[in-house]
């Protein structure tokens, strides 16, 4: 398929340039143009979409490229899973190609896919772009209704990490629509001698997928009162290469940026 | 104001058959001037609304001319935008052929599917542009039109040994993209 040939079948191509000539055309302006125009602006309340909203942590985060139809409530995360699961080549593929989709124009591009991770019924994507660019997509898979999607796009990264160290696009808090629900992502890269890492989230431990470098984690939380008490600062617990186990709270490993 | 009225005008002037080939896409032929003077009627109304720069301008009655269809089709949409069985196809034997198949794989694409890519190919709109008319941000339609894009080419490869299309179903996955 190309795009001429798309062109050619359009269905309003018999139409010519020359109707606008035509006395019907005039006659309609002419009409119109005989009343009074509107002198108030009459911009109708625009429809509530349910989008995500950004709210980020760090100053690095240049974009809200957000967009979803979340028809969530309370139960909407009920499928959410602390730990993680690979998304399989396929999945991976698909979902992954999915995001870098929705970023094609944005700086950065083209994203490559980094990880694709699966909590229960939904897919997390980390794309990373020249810069170090980086955005995140959350697939609903199963949501009532039929499947969403929501776009996130931070950076870029000011630094590579450390050896022990994290490097982080902001602790961002996504608002899930109409539901009084948020969930926290926190994504970037991890030194190299780290090999697994995991956040405490009141008292409970959300592990993080790390893969090339690249790490990941998202969890599902009542909405915070964020204007006033700005972001939340997790305890992250790394383990090294030699298995030390290095616990400190993100913005410690990540001072310079958050 | 005056200034306002003058670039009516111009837009007017402009786009006036854009719109009704907007129009004459989606509702039949016979009342797409009626559809579009309906359009420019309600942009005359909202005339302290009208964008600056005339491809947003034409973008903007574009959006009107879609909810004024929605509101005659008493849907939220999307709307449909089916390409004739009749329509003539000059060419080559097989150009034809293929843009006969392209028609048929285009008929069986969603509804959704084919206004995304129609406010593209044929509308000649920017995806801010149609992610306006849309109602919708640019990341979320330009999602929507790779996944049109996908589709349309997977109907496309499901011809048989020959060369007769297939019924292909669309995944409920695709069929319910947002």
């Amino acid at each position: 398929m190309t795009i001429d040939q798309l062109t050619q079948l359009d269905p309003a191509r018999d139409i010519p340039d020359s109707l606008i000539d035509e006395a019907r055309a005039r006659d309609t302006l002419a009409q119109i143009t005989g009343s009074a125009p509107g002198t108030v602006p009459l911009r109708t309340p625009r429809r509530r979409m349910r989008t995500l909203t950004g709210l980020a942590a760090g100053t690095l985060v240049v974009g809200g490229a957000l967009a979803a139809n979340l028809a969530g409530g309370p139960t909407a995360f009920a499928s959410w899973s602390p730990v993680p699961i690979a998304a399989s080549a396929e999945e991976r593929a698909e979902w992954g190609e999915d995001c870098a989709q929705g970023f094609g124009d944005d700086p950065g591009a083209p994203f490559d896919i980094r990880i694709v991770e699966r909590r229960g019924d939904f897919a997390y994507t980390v794309l990373s772009g020249s810069d170090n660019y980086e955005a995140t997509c959350l697939r609903w898979l199963n949501a009532p209704g039929g499947e969403v999607s929501g776009f996130g796009y931070h950076g870029p990264l000011e630094r590579e990490p450390a050896p022990a160290g994290l490097t982080a696009n902001g602790v961002r808090a996504q608002e899930l629509g109409e539901a009084d629900e948020t969930w926290f992502e926190v994504t970037g890269k991890a030194g190299d001698q780290i090999v697994a890492i995991s956040f405490d989230v009141n008292g409970s431990d959300v592990q993080a997928t790390l893969e090339d470098g690249y790490f990941a984690v998202w969890w599902p939380e009542t909405r915070p009162n964020l204007p006033r008490f700005g972001p939340p600062n997790p305890m992250v617990t790394v383990t090294l290469t030699d298995g030390t186990r290095i616990t400190q709270r993100i913005q410690e490993f990540d001072a310079p940026v958050l | 104001m005056r200034d306002h009225q003058s670039e009516f005008v111009e837009l007017y002037q402009a786009s006036y058959v854009d719109v009704v080939r907007f129009a004459a896409r989606r509702i039949p032929r016979a009342h797409a001037e009626d559809l579009a003077a309906e359009a420019f009627t309600v942009a005359w109304r909202r005339l302290a609304d009208l964008p600056s720069g005339i491809d947003e301008a034409r973008a903007w009655v574009f959006g009107i001319a879609r909810r004024l269809i929605l509101a005659h089709l008493r849907q939220s949409g999307p709307i449909l935008v089916e390409i004739p069985e009749t329509l003539s196809t000059p060419g080559h034997e097989e150009a034809v052929v293929a843009r006969a198949d392209l028609a048929t794989a285009w008929n069986r694409l969603s509804s959704r599917h084919q206004e995304v890519i129609a406010l593209q190919v044929w509308d000649g709109l920017t995806s801010t542009q149609a992610a306006q008319v849309l109602d919708i941000s640019p990341v979320a339609y330009r999602i929507r039109l790779s996944r049109a894009r996908r589709s349309l080419s997977a109907l496309l490869r499901s011809h048989d040994a020959s060369g007769r299309l297939q019924i292909t179903r669309i995944p409920a996955e695709e069929a319910h993209q947002s």
